[in-house]
Formats: C-alpha cells, sequence, structure tokens
C-alpha cells in the first residue's frame, strides 16, 4: 500500500478491499488510506450487524506509550484497540456487539443517561429492531426418535407434531440414539416463523407418567399464601 | 418497570419486567408461543414468580407442555415450544397457584412435580394460594415501592369453590400496587369473589388505575344486576382491559359486559376485536393500532382461511386480529402510566367513521 498526495478538488476515500477494484484503480484522482476503514456487514458469532449507514473507521496508530485505537466518528464511546487496524477493528466489533447486547437487555426505566445516549447513537447506526429479532430463540422441548439413518431423521415432540430434520441440523449425541429414544433438547428457533432451525443438544430422558397422587403429595409439602404476610386493603 | 398485557389471542398472559432481566408473569395464556417470545426477546432470564390464577387451559396452558395435536384437527402445527416452567426451570423462584379441582389433572401440576422428581424445584418454591381473610403479599420490590397482592380467593363462598369443579369461581385475584395507584388482574373471577371482597372492604368498591375484566370479557354467572353492581359499585376503573381472541367459540366479550363498563368512566380496551364489533375484519389487520409493537398473538394475512361455497361465494374467517394488541403501562415515580391509548381510541373512532359498531362506543 502506499499514500500519495490527495488532490485539491474532490477526493475518493479507497478502502484497502477496494483497491483492487478495476474501476476504483483506474480512477485519475484517488488514494489509498490505511488508516481508514468502511465498515460494511460484520458478525460476530451467530449475530450478523447490518450497519444502515455508511460508517467509516479511522486507526490512530500505536505509540511507544498507547496501542492502536479505532473508532468510528459517529460512535465516539466505543473504541477498539490493538497493534495493527485489523485487530483493533476485531476489537471494536466484538465492543460493539457486546454494547449492544447489554443494552438490547436492559429496560428503557433502568437506562442510565449514557445508556440511553448510546442506545441512540447505535440505532443510527444499526437497525436495533431487526438485530432484535432477528437473533433465533433458543428453547426446550420433549422429543422421541421416530426415524434414524438411513431414513431421514424424524422427531416427534411433546405438543403431537414431527419435524424431519438433516445431520447437520442435530448434534453427534443424536446420532447414536436409537429409534423410540424419549429426549429433552434444547432447540434453536427462528423467532419470527417459529420454525425449527437446529437442535443444540439432546439429553436421553425417560418420561415417567405421574399420577395424580404424586401432585397431591407435591401439594401436601408446598408452602401456604396464609403464611405470608398481611396487607391492609388499600 | 414495565407491565406487558400480552396478546395471546383468546387466553390471559401478564408480563411485569422488574427490570435486571427478571420478570414476573401472571398466567401464560393457552400455549407458550407468545409469552415465550416476549420473554425472550426482552431477555428475561429470571422469572421472579410465576402465578397461575387457575388451571383452566387458556390461562396455565402456556407454562408447561403444549397440549398434543388431535389427528387432523389442526393442519397447520404449532410451534415447537415447552412451556415457561420448562424453558426457565433453572431460574423460577416461585410458583404461586391455586389448587383447585382441577390443578391434580392438569399438565401444570403433573410438570412441577417432574421438576421436583428431577431436583430443579424444591416444595418452598411453590406457594399454594388458599383461601383467606385479608390481603396477603406475594411479592414486594426491592424499594418497596411496588406490591403484588392476592385479595381472593378468600374463606366464604369461594372456599367451597375450591373442592368443586368450578375453577372460575376460585380464580386467584391479584393486586399490583403502586406509589398509591393499583392495577387489579382479576382472571375469570366471579360475582361471588367480587363480593366477599367488597364485604371485607366495608363495601368500599376498589378503585384502580386499571382491571382485567373477568372471563374474558364474557358473561360471568350471575345476572344483569350483578353486572351492573360490579362495573357501578364494586370497581372503579380508570381502563378496562379484555384479553379475548378474534375467532373464540364462546361468544366473548360479552356485549352488556362491554357497554357496561364503557358506560362507566372506564376506557375499555380489547386486545383483539371480534366480529361483535367489526365485520370486515381484513380492512383492520393486523390491528385497530396498526403495526404491533410488542410481540403478540396477531398474525398476518396467512390467519384467514377462504372457503368458497357452493353457490360461489366466498367465507372469509379471520383470527387473530388485534384491537389495542398487546396493551403497556409503566410504572413510574409519578404513577402508572399507559402507553398507546390514544392510539386506540383514534383507531376505534376510525372504525365508527367507517360505519362499524364498536361495543366500547
Amino acid at each position: 500500500m502506499f499514500i500519495v498526495a490527495p488532490p485539491t478538488s474532490a477526493v475518493t476515500h479507497v478502502v484497502a478491499n477496494d483497491w483492487h477494484a478495476p474501476s476504483v484503480r483506474n480512477q485519475d484522482w484517488f488514494y489509498c488510506d490505511v488508516t481508514q476503514q468502511f465498515i460494511g456487514d460484520f458478525a460476530v458469532g451467530e449475530i450478523l450487524y447490518r450497519p444502515t449507514s455508511r460508517l467509516v473507521g479511522i486507526f490512530e496508530p500505536p505509540t511507544p506509550n498507547t496501542t492502536g485505537r479505532f473508532s468510528v466518528g459517529v460512535l465516539p464511546k466505543l473504541a477498539g484497540r490493538g497493534k495493527t487496524i485489523d485487530e483493533a477493528r476485531a476489537n471494536w466489533d466484538l465492543n460493539t456487539d457486546a454494547m449492544i447486547q447489554r443494552l438490547l437487555g436492559t429496560q428503557d426505566f433502568e437506562m442510565t443517561d449514557d445508556d440511553k445516549e448510546n442506545m441512540q447513537q447505535l440505532s443510527q447506526c444499526f437497525d436495533l429492531s431487526e438485530i432484535r429479532y432477528s437473533m433465533p430463540l433458543q428453547v426446550r422441548n420433549y422429543g422421541k426418535l421416530v426415524s434414524a439413518f438411513p431414513r431421514p431423521w424424524k422427531v416427534r415432540w411433546i405438543d403431537g407434531t414431527t419435524s424431519e430434520v438433516s445431520r447437520h441440523q442435530v448434534p453427534a449425541e443424536l446420532v447414536r440414539f436409537s429409534v423410540g429414544q424419549e429426549f429433552e433438547a434444547v432447540i434453536e428457533q427462528d423467532s419470527r416463523t417459529g420454525k425449527l432451525v437446529k437442535i443444540i443438544s439432546v439429553f436421553r430422558t425417560a418420561r415417567k407418567r405421574i399420577s395424580e397422587s404424586d401432585v397431591a403429595s407435591l401439594l401436601s409439602r408446598a408452602t401456604s399464601s396464609k403464611d405470608l404476610p398481611d396487607l391492609d386493603w388499600d | 418497570m414495565r407491565v406487558l398485557f400480552v396478546d395471546v389471542g383468546q387466553g390471559t398472559c401478564q408480563v411485569i419486567l422488574t427490570g435486571d432481566r427478571r420478570a414476573i408473569v401472571i398466567d401464560t395464556g393457552s400455549h407458550p408461543r407468545t409469552v415465550m417470545r416476549v420473554l425472550r426477546l426482552f431477555r428475561v432470564e429470571t422469572i421472579e414468580l410465576l402465578c397461575i390464577s387457575h388451571n383452566d387451559e387458556d390461562h396455565s396452558g402456556g407454562a408447561a407442555t403444549p397440549r398434543a395435536r388431535k389427528k387432523g384437527k389442526w393442519k397447520k402445527p404449532p410451534s415447537l415450544m415447552m412451556g415457561v416452567l420448562a424453558h426457565y426451570q433453572d431460574a423460577i423462584e416461585t410458583i404461586a397457584f391455586v389448587p383447585d379441582a382441577k390443578f391434580a389433572k392438569s399438565r401444570f401440576g403433573k410438570y412441577l412435580v417432574r421438576l421436583e422428581d428431577e431436583g430443579k424445584l424444591h416444595p418452598e418454591q411453590l406457594v399454594i394460594i388458599e383461601a383467606q381473610a385479608t390481603p396477603k403479599l406475594l411479592w414486594e420490590s426491592k424499594c418497596k415501592a411496588t406490591q403484588l397482592a392476592v385479595i381472593s380467593p378468600l374463606g366464604g363462598t369461594t372456599a367451597s369453590a375450591l373442592v368443586k369443579a368450578n375453577a372460575n369461581a376460585s380464580s386467584a385475584i391479584l393486586e399490583l400496587r403502586h406509589r398509591g395507584q393499583k392495577i387489579v388482574f382479576a382472571a375469570d373471577s366471579e360475582y361471588s369473589q367480587w363480593r366477599d371482597v367488597l364485604r371485607l372492604r366495608n363495601n368500599r368498591p376498589v378503585e384502580c388505575r386499571a382491571i382485567t375484566i373477568p372471563h374474558h370479557g364474557g358473561f360471568m354467572s350471575g345476572k344483569l344486576s350483578d353486572l351492573k353492581w360490579f362495573a357501578n359499585a364494586a370497581v372503579k376503573a380508570d381502563i378496562a382491559i379484555v384479553s379475548v381472541g378474534t375467532r373464540n367459540g364462546y361468544g366473548h366479550p360479552d356485549r352488556e359486559t362491554i357497554r357496561e363498563f364503557a358506560g362507566t368512566t372506564s376506557q375499555v380496551c380489547c386486545t383483539q376485536i371480534t366480529e361483535q364489533c367489526c365485520v370486515d375484519l381484513e380492512s383492520v389487520r393486523p390491528s385497530v393500532v396498526g403495526v404491533p409493537r410488542f410481540p403478540c398473538r396477531t398474525s398476518t394475512a396467512k390467519d384467514v382461511k377462504r372457503k368458497t361455497r357452493k353457490d360461489g361465494s366466498t367465507v372469509i374467517r379471520s383470527n387473530n386480529v388485534g384491537c389495542a394488541t398487546t396493551i403497556e403501562a409503566l410504572l413510574t415515580d409519578n404513577g402508572i402510566e399507559f402507553e398507546r391509548l390514544d392510539e386506540h381510541s383514534k383507531g376505534v373512532d376510525k372504525l365508527v367513521a367507517a360505519g362499524h359498531t364498536p361495543l366500547c362506543r
């Protein structure tokens, strides 16, 4: 990479990655800046973050006393640290993910002024509602294996529905189950459609039939509201 | 804190978000799908209190396992999801319920036994709501500004209802008290319970910011005079909330009940709209207030069934069309404030302008 002096006329900032694009390379006027980077879609774990506007990150190279710093102008409180731009950018991705996930789990009535300010700035850069609703739900379910390899794996869930799953959607443990095995599973489900995405983990279980006497026995050992503190009527 | 009167269709469910990823759940609707979506989308990790007012399916169905599909009955399978108990089995602090006649046979009751067998539940976590003579403190916030009290079932007629197969007459009635104001969760309570409450209150009416009209706004066992007494003398509420599904087979909400409450100073809000209020439901979909703001049972245009008759005409059966959908209240330092009620009022005005006859007007 090299840096040339920018012309006095309008300048096109070129991302290091865009350098290889012919349309950019053939421009008569451009320069390449290794201290800046466009922020496009990025993934942290299973979550994909799509900026709603074009964000430009700026990298301040390390000095003898400090590490390098990567930040975005519209998100001044988020910074990534690292010796190189790539390292600092990766750290910025993680910090952004941590802040967004923390704020999504914080109710508006328990947010501090800083939280509200961060939330407002982040909502200008990302569609936070989309992130909230696109995260798959992880929930539990009980099922029974009704069909196994070499036929397609089929699971009948406790509510009577049946799911046909491919090998890529099930953990290795399920492959060892024999037909008829009942199990408890943690499944990932699309939060909008309810469709099964994958089975994350399974645990063998033998479901015992519960009788009314079992329930009565539990009731006899439970506490009562009569022992709770009294209150006035108003 | 935030209180959500969740639109679960024909059923009742309230979620109180207490902060720090904790929540209180009062009834769970008939299926776990909506209540679990609300809890997971708000990143709730701990259930401080799960309260099941009584063991009818439309109140406790979302707590345990979903009802098994009857062969050939459902064309669209329900979502694969266990209930609140299953998912939060290691993170429920207290479970309060009424041991009515249906409890021993209910899936909810049997699931509690299963959790105890697996070591995930201790009997000390269970609170049996039994007949008593005074309100009892079920839950209190750390700053003690907010309390959840049980005011029924009480000794007297409701005590006998506990041993009869009438779960409604022993429904737990709860009061959320916050800075001098209240929200009353009336579940499917009946007039006999309210007469007991008023008797112990020396006939002073229950004044509250909002009440969930019992039995989904439907007919409670009694006469018209009982209804008039309840709506005008027993309870004085600014807002009356009805949790009802569009296509319920019970005729809920009852026309007289809604008109009686609408005739008082209460603003009546139903979670979903029925044909009693609007004949052309598809023109209102997804809801009277527009796009729902929270997860709710209100579905998309896929929840419409079209049937062609022999004479060539088409019959449209709409389901899960929202009215106010999930209703939100915020508990602030000034008291209890409800959100989006103006939008509901404007939406109902549009219905009236379009020639429909909503029951609340």
